[in-house]
């Protein structure tokens, strides 16, 4: 799978997660999942959104340093099956 | 002063405040009679009175807690009821543990013991009165345990603290207001925070309730069930429900041997779905299908 195809597809889980507006069009890899408001709860469910989406198991070491959008598809992409 | 001292004056303070505040004095009778604890609004006012003088021990004892616990004196005043495989998982220095807790009997000490096994990182809502804020912010952390926003800061933290071993505690009777899952608690849908399960789901922390009763003055006994290990489908809604009603029915039993003990005057079934006062929900009957579903957002 394509990187900006799992992009557009993590867009979809995180919008589901989001708990204020996002201006989807202004978000890229460099967005700070931080700055785009996912607290610390928030992102539990799009983690999870993540498991169900992609049909995979997050660990939860491999994300523990992640603050970015990109960081966060760098972390799963070898994991997603292509 | 002395612990004595301080809880005499403390005692006076909470039957003032009890007096005074009719808002929250509603709130917890209100709130004891949809628990069918008791039946009557007298022995309801009874249960309320004695759980606000119950919240002014938690302070002052909390406050105190260094001269009740430091030392070898938490020997003395603590008996601890532990369940072996709680101890193990709390004795194994590489595996955080997630630990469930409410607003009964006294959580802070709870946590101030919970450190003397594991370093305890406590999540909390920050107070909406500035004033309690500014003191929980100005306290400085006690023995290995410190407390941590909810909202703020690193979002990827909790995974980090549990990957350092360290126990993260949360108290799960917070009103989720549109954040989390409808869960019944006293048979009535109350709104509940779906952190704890989801971490328990995401990262195989393991999951242990249990909660500090007081027996007396500066004395308290320490309890823990076995592990909460509910069979988890893969759906989330129904797994974290699963984990979530056995915390509940384990928190009820506990709130049942000790009514008074428990913090009856916060609005835990404010965005339940149901409030006292409101029609069409009692025990034994169905909750209607507004409230059988997820709340909000988070909860798909």
């Amino acid at each position: 799978m394509r990187r900006e195809e799992i992009l557009e597809r993590m867009k979809g889980v995180m919008e589901e997660a989001a708990t204020e507006p996002i201006d989807w069009s202004k978000v890229d890899e460099s967005s700070s999942l931080e700055g785009l408001g996912f607290d610390s709860l928030a992102i539990l469910d799009v983690l999870y959104g993540v498991e169900q989406e992609f049909e995979l198991e997050v660990d939860a070491e491999e994300v523990t340093d992640v603050e970015t959008l990109g960081e966060l598809l760098t972390a799963l992409e070898e994991r997603i099956e292509p | 002063m002395s612990l004595a001292g301080a809880l005499r004056v403390m005692r006076g303070v909470s039957d003032l405040w009890f007096a005074l505040d009719r808002k929250r004095r509603r709130v917890a009778v209100e709130n004891i009679l949809a628990s069918e604890i008791v039946d009557t609004p007298h022995a309801a006012r009874r249960v309320a009175r004695a759980s606000a003088r119950h919240f002014g021990t938690v302070l002052v004892e909390s406050l105190k807690s260094a001269e009740i616990l430091g030392g070898e004196r938490w020997r003395e005043n603590v008996t601890l009821e532990m369940h072996p495989e709680v101890l193990a998982a709390l004795a194994d220095p590489e595996r955080g543990v997630l630990v469930a807790s409410a607003h009964f009997g006294n959580w802070e000490v709870a946590a101030q013991i919970l450190s003397l096994f594991k370093p305890v990182v406590g999540i909390v809502r920050r107070n909406s009165n500035r004033h309690v804020q500014a003191l929980l912010e100005r306290r400085k952390p006690r023995f290995r345990f410190r407390l941590t926003d909810e909202w703020v800061g690193d979002p990827t933290r909790f995974f980090s603290i549990l990957a350092e071993g360290r126990a993260l505690a949360l108290l799960v009777d917070l009103d989720a207001r549109g954040r989390g899952i409808p869960v019944d608690f006293f048979a009535r849908p109350a709104a509940t925070h779906t952190t704890l399960p989801m971490l328990h789901l995401l990262t195989g922390a393991p999951l242990v309730f249990g909660y500090c009763l007081r027996t007396g003055p500066g004395r308290f006994l320490v309890r823990s069930a076995p592990l909460v290990t509910p069979p988890k489908t893969g759906r989330r809604v129904e797994d974290c429900r699963a984990i979530l009603e056995v915390v509940h029915q384990r928190l009820e039993a506990a709130i049942r041997s000790a009514p008074e003990q428990y913090l009856w005057a916060h609005g835990r079934w404010k965005h339940g779905h149901w409030r006292p006062g409101m029609p069409g929900v009692g025990r034994g009957e169905s909750i209607p299908a507004a409230a059988a579903g997820p709340l909000g957002r988070s909860s798909r």
